[in-house]
């Protein structure tokens, strides 16, 4: 069991990078006027998230101690699902590479 | 609107708008600078006349200015005054010092006239592309202000020898179709003549996925095509019902030469090429258009009977829709429709017309697709798309369907998969061809007894004719002595002249009133003259410019003449 701990926490921390790096890249692509491959790529970003949610929680319920606070990234992902649902792409970049990119980078120090 | 000024992080202003109870940022709220440059490295194109609708506070046009090549421009739309406003207090004074940056407000027309004459003397226009600033879909009709941009620049666009060479072809093949119209059944005769569903097919990148479905339908629906789609259906093995021609052009002709397609039953417009008509042996089902009241009746006249009438439209696809209407209470359904470059492409695979939205000599603007995503598409296409949306508006029907899912958005249409719209509707096996061929016979039976005096019919042309050669030479004698008089300042039988040249007014309007042909190329070279400004100048650049309207006017009315005479005269020649 300890292995598999070890395993998802190598996993949860190579997932925060990915989605440091994608946030930037995803809202350059928005920036740059590529929507469609942008939108293409956020629902991967969308699942990655899921995915780092999933891992905190079995990691929780294994006992580890994970001091995350996943609260800030939800308040941030209602912001993003607010700016997907009118398309405002500025609003959706700047949400990308100055809101959820630091809350990101504050998980994966305390990780 | 109501407009907010915001420092951002960056110390760099940005400009927040509320728009209907929404509220939007122009520009980033962090860092506007950074944000501008990305954008601008994504969207800039050596060679290419940039036109943004939206300045915002400038970032972009500055970014683009950074990047941009010396000979290069950007034309700069912007729809609020209150943003230029905003911009300008907030500092835009290195794109007004610019020389390659034209700046104007939307609503400006004195100045964004003189602006376009400017780019396409320069020919920037020939390769230009619009950009939509970002968040600027959200508080302007983007679309409206882009087809308000390209009305003003294909007045300018399309020069007059062009629209000349336009009236020649469509004079040219109008006469030559004559012989054929008068044994042709009229489209009068195909009214509410099916309750079954309509397919109306065009030759948009999509058609591609949709072959298949269509090679199983076995006469269950009506297969209209559009033009060039013909040319796909026929290759892939699909024989169209119906084939719509109404393009004047050699092209045209070229395209179908190929092709057998000469057995189809041909709905056409005499404005199509008449080596179409030539060539195909098949039922021919003549019809007019609408907005040409003079031509029709004349032309109902010399064939013998009244034709009938589709709405004009830009396109061949239009038209099909107004066939479809007339014939049929069932469902219609577009497929190929795509009005836009769908997979960076113009039309299907293996079309002759295909081209790369990369290799096309157009503005492209953005529009928004069946699906949602964004695509490009061209003026014309957009008009193409304005007139469908108009039609269904004016004559709604609830059953008018559109399976082009990758392609522009149709108002009115109910968006559906192809093979649901034939699951639905398409089931019960109509005997489609037999119907049409019955038709067809049918009227030639009832016709067939009414002799129609051809050779009499162009004489009496070719008289007309002759003395319109006479008038208008007579005519631009006098007004090249006009504009010599009134260059010279010599006033003396200036009212002579003028007098004259009215006598030879009224000869020429007794004749119209006969000659509905006459009558539209007398109004195209009318609608050209207009074109001609004279609103700033003195009074004398004034009266030059009036003199010089009325040389250009009659010396081409005499050309056209004269080439009309030659097509009656070949004609007659080889046997009306």
């Amino acid at each position: 069991m300890e292995q598999q701990v070890i395993e998802l926490m190598a996993s949860a921390r190579e997932c925060l990078t990915i989605l440091i790096n994608d946030s930037s890249d995803i809202a350059k692509d928005f920036q740059a006027g590529n929507t469609v491959r942008a939108n293409q790529r956020l629902i991967e970003y969308i699942e990655n998230i899921s995915c780092l949610f999933k891992a905190v929680e079995i990691l929780r319920e294994q006992g580890q101690t994970v001091n995350v606070e996943i609260s800030l990234l939800q308040n941030v992902l209602l912001g993003m699902e607010e700016a997907m649902n009118s398309r405002d792409y500025v609003l959706l970049a700047d949400i990308l590479e100055y809101e959820i990119k630091d809350v990101l980078v504050e998980i994966q120090e305390n990780f | 609107m109501k407009t907010q000024i915001e420092t951002t992080r960056s110390g760099f202003p940005t400009l927040k708008v509320f728009y209907e109870d929404k509220e939007y940022y122009l520009h980033s709220k962090y860092n506007p600078l950074c944000e501008a440059e990305t954008w601008a490295k994504g969207f800039y194109k050596k060679g290419e006349l940039a036109i943004l609708i939206g300045l915002g506070l400038g970032y972009y046009a500055k970014e683009l200015l950074k990047i941009m090549d010396k000979e290069d421009r950007i034309l700069i739309i912007e729809p609020y005054e209150e943003i230029l406003n905003l911009a300008q207090e907030t500092g835009i004074k290195e794109l007004l010092d610019d020389s390659r940056v034209l700046l104007c407000l939307e609503s400006d027309k004195k100045k964004l006239e003189p602006i376009l004459r400017i780019l396409i003397q320069e020919q920037f226009l020939k390769n230009s592309k619009i950009f939509v600033a970002p968040n600027y879909d959200k508080i302007v009709a983007v679309e409206k202000v882009i087809l308000g941009l390209s009305k003003s620049f294909s007045n300018y666009t399309m020069d007059i020898n062009t629209k000349l060479l336009l009236a020649y072809d469509w004079q040219q093949n109008y006469l030559r179709n004559i012989k054929y119209a008068i044994r042709s059944c009229p489209i009068k005769s195909f009214e509410n003549l099916f309750t079954c569903p309509v397919i109306i097919v065009s030759a948009g990148p999509s058609l591609q996925k949709e072959l298949d479905k269509l090679q199983q339908l076995h006469s269950r629906a009506i297969i209209i095509s559009a033009g060039s789609a013909t040319a796909t259906l026929l290759k892939n093995g699909i024989k169209p019902h119906i084939i719509v021609s109404i393009d004047g052009h050699i092209d045209m002709f070229k395209h179908l030469q190929d092709i057998d397609y000469k057995e189809i039953p041909l709905f056409y417009s005499p404005t199509h090429h008449y080596k179409i008509s030539e060539q195909h042996t098949g039922p021919k089902i003549v019809f007019q258009t609408t907005g040409m009241q003079n031509v029709l009746e004349w032309y109902n006249e010399v064939i013998g009977f009244d034709t009938g009438v589709i709405p004009v439209g830009p396109s061949v696809a239009n038209y099909c829709l107004g066939i479809a209407y007339q014939m049929t209470s069932g469902p219609i359904c577009f497929i190929g429709q795509d009005l836009a470059y769908v997979g960076g492409f113009s039309h299907a695979e293996g079309n002759n017309n295909r081209m790369s939205k990369d290799d096309v000599n157009l503005a492209l603007y953005p529009v928004i697709s069946n699906d949602g995503s964004e695509l490009y598409s061209d003026y014309s296409l957009i008009v193409m798309g304005e007139w469908f949306e108009s039609y269904i508006g004016e004559y709604p029907r609830d059953n008018i369907y559109n399976a082009s899912l990758q392609g522009m958005k149709i108002k009115g249409t109910n968006v559906i998969e192809f093979e649901q719209f034939i699951d639905d509707f398409c089931q019960e096996k109509i005997e489609i061809e037999q119907i049409i061929l019955n038709t067809v016979e049918n009227w030639s039976k009832i016709h067939s007894g009414i002799e129609i005096p051809t050779n009499k019919i162009f004489e009496q042309l070719t008289v007309t004719i002759r003395k319109v050669i006479e008038t208008t030479k007579k005519a631009s004698d006098l007004s090249e002595k006009l504009l010599k008089k009134v260059k010279n300042h010599d006033d003396k039988d200036i009212n002579l002249l003028l007098k004259k040249l009215s006598d030879a007014d009224k000869k020429l309007l007794s004749l119209k009133n006969k000659d509905g042909l006459l009558f539209l190329i007398i109004q195209l070279i009318v609608d050209i003259l207009h074109l001609w400004d004279e609103e700033d100048d003195s009074e004398y650049l004034k009266r030059i410019k009036i003199a010089e309207k009325s040389c250009f006017f009659y010396k081409n009315l005499h050309t056209m003449s004269n080439s009309v005479k030659k097509i009656l005269d070949d004609i007659r020649t080889e046997g009306g």
